[in-house]
């Protein structure tokens, strides 16, 4: 019986939808602001909605992963963020807990 | 005002108030950003049509300022399978509850006449309508409640197997209780067609006072349909006894039978009495007394005997239906 596009596109956000907030992490050990993060991401070829990132955003930082400040880049009022020590201690645990997954799928794939 | 403005105040409208102006600062950051972009690629200032594509692609106002909220679903998976099976549990409960209503609005209303039933009729749908809005509404508002605090359900951790109900052994028919059906039907069939008989019901009080139970017409009228019927019956029963049917072409019998159970139980419900009451030596109201609680006595029968055919043909129905288990 073929997959149907709408089931696949379903399992494929789902495996997805995880794996984001480590790249998020990941990708703020540097200061960034929204819309450079996604650029990032998307490069990166992990593209995501602004819709879900910037909620994704707030929420980590209201759980003390994330820091932020409002800074004014080039004319305009921008929101950098930036990874809290707490952050980073829970992105290695992630960091570990993803490779492990990893590896335990490879020998199964 | 532009159309992006009125897309920000469309969001910050559906934005908790202390978060509104931080949240609607950094998406028009990230809409100028969009549009910086655009304007990049197409060389010239965003038109009208553009920027209208660029903001139903950023999300409708509803979705934007919803995944900011606190809770994004109403009850969640946890919560899920717990409100369901109370749900239905509930629905259950009032279908029952709006049945008996309806037998008991039946008898006080109709007294013994079945084909005044509308009062009856709507007081079920009533209670059954009335019951499932209220409860539906009432037990989903508490689940969200649940889910909102942040309920945890202990039962679903503090569990023990050991607790789990039993399984029932589904009883088999054995060969006795098809000989029994046999015998028993046979002993009405041959009663039922005058071939025996057991005495008339008659009654003597005491003396000069006496009262006689006859059969109303209607059971003329369902004569042929019984002798059927029963013949039926141990038909189905000599059948299965001599092992000269499958187990689905049994289920497809009984299921014929009970049909046949609900029409003629059906067509005697209709009757206006089934009992007529004589006698001598007693007032009349007396003799009017016995009768009318005869009769009421036979129309609950009539329904209960009715309701059991219905359920048991829907399990044989879904014997009949339901996939066979692979090899």
């Amino acid at each position: 019986m073929p997959i149907e596009d709408d089931l696949y596109e379903k399992l494929r956000l789902e495996l997805r939808r995880g794996s984001l907030i480590l790249a998020v992490l990941a990708a703020l050990k540097q200061e960034r602001y929204g819309y450079t993060l996604r650029r990032v991401l998307a490069d990166g070829g992990l593209d995501i909605d602004e819709g879900a990132l910037y909620p994704m955003l707030r929420r980590l930082e209201s759980q003390g992963l994330l820091t932020s400040e409002w800074r004014e880049e080039d004319k305009r009022n921008k929101r950098f963020y930036r990874l809290s020590p707490d952050g980073a201690v829970l992105l290695d645990q992630l960091a570990a807990e993803w490779r492990a997954i990893n590896a335990s799928l490879n020998t199964l794939l | 005002m532009d159309l992006f403005e009125r897309y920000l105040a469309s969001i910050g409208r559906l934005l908790p108030g202390d978060q509104r102006d931080d949240i609607i600062a950094e998406l028009r950051d990230a809409l100028a950003n969009r549009r910086d972009e655009k304007q990049a690629e197409t060389g010239h200032p965003l038109t009208r049509e553009e920027t209208t594509a660029l903001l139903r692609a950023f999300g409708h106002p509803l979705a934007v300022a919803g995944r900011y909220g606190r809770q994004q679903y109403l009850i969640g998976p946890d919560l899920y399978p717990v409100y369901i099976f109370v749900l239905k549990i509930v629905v259950a409960v009032i279908a029952a509850s709006a049945l008996v209503s309806g037998i008991a609005t039946s008898i006080v209303t109709a007294g013994v006449n079945p084909a005044q039933a509308e009062p009856a009729v709507r007081t079920a749908i009533t209670v059954l309508w009335n019951g499932c809005f209220s409860a539906v509404g009432i037990i989903t508002v508490i689940f969200a409640i649940l889910q909102r605090r942040n309920v945890h359900l202990k039962f679903l951790d503090e569990w023990n197997p050991r607790d789990l109900p039993k399984t029932p052994r589904r009883r088999r028919e054995t060969w006795f209780d098809h000989v029994a059906a046999i015998v028993v039907q046979t002993i009405f069939l041959l009663w039922w067609v005058g071939a025996i008989q057991f005495g008339q019901p008659f009654t003597v009080l005491k003396s000069g006072q006496s009262l006689h139970l006859d059969l109303a017409p209607i059971w003329q009228t369902v004569y042929w349909p019984v002798v059927g019927l029963s013949l039926g019956t141990i038909l189905v029963h000599a059948a299965k006894l001599t092992g000269a049917v499958r187990k689905r072409l049994a289920s497809g019998l009984d299921l014929l039978l009970q049909v046949a159970v609900m029409a003629v139980g059906g067509m005697v419900l209709r009757a206006q009495s089934w009992v007529l009451v004589t006698g001598s030596g007693l007032p009349a109201k007396s003799l009017f007394s016995v009768e009318l609680g005869v009769n009421i006595s036979i129309q609950i029968t009539l329904v209960v005997v009715i309701i059991v055919a219905v359920c048991t043909a829907m399990v044989d129905l879904w014997r009949l239906y339901r996939p066979l288990p692979s090899a």
